[in-house]
């Protein structure tokens, strides 16, 4: 334990955004250090149930994704936010932490920020703490996602001022409404980048009698996904294996169908959307409505989201710059205020 | 005219109120139309943006661009010239102190603790080196350090320095002794004790009624010796081989715990211990108080 603490004079504090899709580490003083696919191959030497060793983390492990042979197994350990597999979120985790301290003189102790998503139980929160714990951390701090994603968008969260936020992640979609440095109404949802690749599979099934897979599904969306009509819908050949034939066959796919596989998924986020306006106190109600709504998270990357968002509550909705790092800049920022904040931020576990 | 707008770079504002002014809207419609309050669009088109955070004054800025079909690209060039209010992260309620500032003291102290270690290390790996290489037995004697005589000095505010040559085990009583006499004998006694420790002190260079004894051991022994007045001189096991010189005023009360180990000089002449032994623990009188020269000095011995 003394030597715990020894150890953590010379580590550096963490912001970790421990995403569905992506893992994003934020060094104290040193900005965002690590952007990599929250994927974990493990490797098993003897068969299945035999013990197992982490092979490739983070972009290797993405490129092996849906092209394994039988002894290796590619790894989402999180799902929806939130801990799916134990064991290799806290091998993930000991790795970028690692990664990110070039000392090996020193195993490195560092105070860890992770951020978490504001409707995890408990339950998952302690898995989440604990993990991060295993990985070497000395001490975990937890912080709600939409919060840090509005502080590092850049909206000034201290005011008496309501503003709302709304982070379109990998696994779920956070909505919150946020005031004098904490969240007055929080929801999330569990929808995400990964339902709308889910979403696009199931349609080029349907439509196309065609199997995808979630990469080419991902290239897609990133491609010519949109919420939005567009006027001049864009199109993307993509090669999938025929059901019917069994063989490998091109299809191609345009934006507007894109949006209608998407439409449903679209849908639950701007239910969510609503249901804050609605339950939020008036008061701060009017000061969104003036403000507007900021979208983050890779989801705000979605061409015409802020558009669909806009059309359906009459609110000004804009995507933050580089929304891809807010949660993690905003954990950073948390992170550096931290001495003197006495914890504004953080969330309780 | 075409001349001069390209000549000065357009702010945003200005491109969107001429592109607002050339469709024909007011303000209350064109907030309408991008869903901004009026009154935000005005100060965009005036300039007036410090007040608004900057993260809204882009967004702002790209949907008021859109409601009016101005080119986004054109509007992106023009970007840098907006300003909107920096983000700050602050606390509402109270400011706690100074943790932040309290971990880097505490790095680099530990820093400077972990090199003054080091250094100590260093320095006492090589003083040890020396110290063997000159050999144990001539620094036994010098059980002082320049550090440890300095009190003694004290009064007169007269301190010889001289290269000291330290044992590190030096026995604790034998410094009190020096203390002990440079209370009485100020830089005199301090003089007298340096030259006990160089190996240099004569008998006539010792001021009248001082005597001087040398204890010489083959074995371990346990040696104590009180000088006249009473005062402790040695309370020390002398390890073998050793040699230690003592000087001071007599009578000297002494105590040898393994008499047969020990030869004792009473101002270089040796003493018979043989009838103060028994059991092989001398206990004997030196140097009676009204004995100021040799002769009686024998006597005593004799005695």
């Amino acid at each position: 334990m003394v030597f715990k603490s020894l150890r953590g004079l010379f580590s550096n504090d963490l912001s970790i955004d421990l995403g569905t899709a992506n893992t994003l580490i934020y060094v104290r003083g040193q900005g965002i250090v690590l952007n990599e696919p929250s994927v974990v191959a493990v490797r098993m030497d003897r068969g299945p149930g035999g013990p197992q060793h982490v092979a490739a983390v983070g972009t290797a492990a993405k490129q092996m994704l849906g092209r394994t042979p039988g002894n290796i197994r590619t790894v989402r350990p999180l799902k929806d936010g939130v801990i799916a597999d134990f064991n290799m979120t806290e091998a993930l985790l000991q790795h970028f932490i690692r990664r990110v301290h070039p000392s090996r003189f020193l195993r490195p102790s560092p105070r860890v920020l992770v951020c978490v998503p504001c409707s995890s139980t408990q339950v998952e929160r302690k898995a989440i703490k604990e993990s991060a714990e295993g990985a070497g951390a000395r001490e975990v701090f937890l912080v709600e996602e939409p919060m840090a994603a509005a502080i590092g968008a850049g909206i000034p969260v201290h005011e008496a001022r309501g503003a709302m936020v709304l982070d379109i992640g990998g696994g779920t979609s956070e909505v919150a409404v946020i005031s004098l440095n904490g969240l007055v109404y929080s929801n999330s949802v569990r929808v995400g980048g990964d339902q709308f690749d889910d979403a696009i599979i199931n349609y080029v099934r349907r439509n196309y009698g065609t199997l995808i897979g979630e990469a080419t599904a991902e290239r897609i969306k990133i491609k010519i996904g949109c919420a939005w009509p567009d006027e001049e819908p864009e199109s993307m050949e993509v090669s999938g294996r025929n059901l019917a034939e069994g063989v490998p066959r091109n299809i191609t796919i345009t934006s507007n169908e894109v949006l209608e596989a998407m439409n449903e998924s679209l849908s639950s986020i701007l239910e969510a959307v609503k249901t804050a306006l609605e339950q939020t106190p008036p008061e701060l109600c009017a000061d969104v409505a003036e403000t507007g709504i900021v979208l983050t998270g890779g989801g705000a990357l979605l061409r015409g989201i802020d558009r669909l968002i806009s059309e359906e509550t009459g609110l000004p909705v804009f995507p933050a710059d580089d929304p891809l790092t807010c949660v993690a800049r905003g954990g950073g920022k948390a992170l550096e205020m931290m001495d003197q904040n006495d914890g504004d931020f953080f969330a309780s576990n | 005219m075409n001349n001069q707008k390209e000549l000065i770079p357009m702010q945003p504002g200005d491109l969107l109120r001429v592109r607002r002014e050339q469709a024909g809207l007011t303000l209350e419609r064109a907030g309408e139309i991008s869903r901004i309050k009026p009154s935000v669009l005005a100060a965009i088109e005036s300039g007036e943006t410090a007040g608004i955070p900057s993260v809204y004054l882009r967004g702002y800025i790209r949907n008021y661009a859109r409601a009016l079909a101005v080119d986004l690209a054109d509007i992106e060039e023009r970007m840098e010239h907006v300003r909107g209010a920096e983000p700050t992260v602050q606390s509402v309620f109270s400011v706690k102190s100074t943790r932040g500032r309290t971990e880097t003291w505490l790095k680099a102290s530990s820093y400077l603790a972990a090199s003054a270690i080091i250094a100590a290390l260093a320095w006492q790996f090589t003083h040890e080196a020396v110290r063997f290489s000159q050999g144990d037995s001539q620094l036994t004697a010098a059980a002082v350090t320049p550090a440890e005589s300095a009190p003694a000095g004290k009064d007169e505010g007269v301190v010889p320095t001289r290269p000291a040559s330290t044992h590190l085990s030096a026995s604790i009583a034998s410094v009190e002794v020096m203390q002990q006499r440079g209370e009485r004998g100020g830089a005199a006694a301090a003089e007298q004790a340096w030259a006990a420790i160089d190996g240099k002190a004569e008998v006539t260079g010792l001021e009248p009624g001082a005597h001087q004894i040398m204890v010489k051991t083959s074995a371990d022994s346990w040696v104590e010796i009180l000088d006249g007045q009473g005062a402790q001189m040695e309370l020390d096991l002398i390890r073998a081989g050793h040699e230690r010189t003592y000087s001071g005023s007599g009578p000297f009360q002494v105590m040898l715990g393994r008499a047969s180990a020990v030869e004792l000089t009473l101002d270089g002449e040796p003493v018979d211990l043989a009838p103060h032994t028994s059991g092989d623990v001398a206990r004997l009188t030196l140097a009676g108080e009204s004995a100021p020269d040799d002769s009686v000095t024998a006597d005593s011995v004799k005695r």
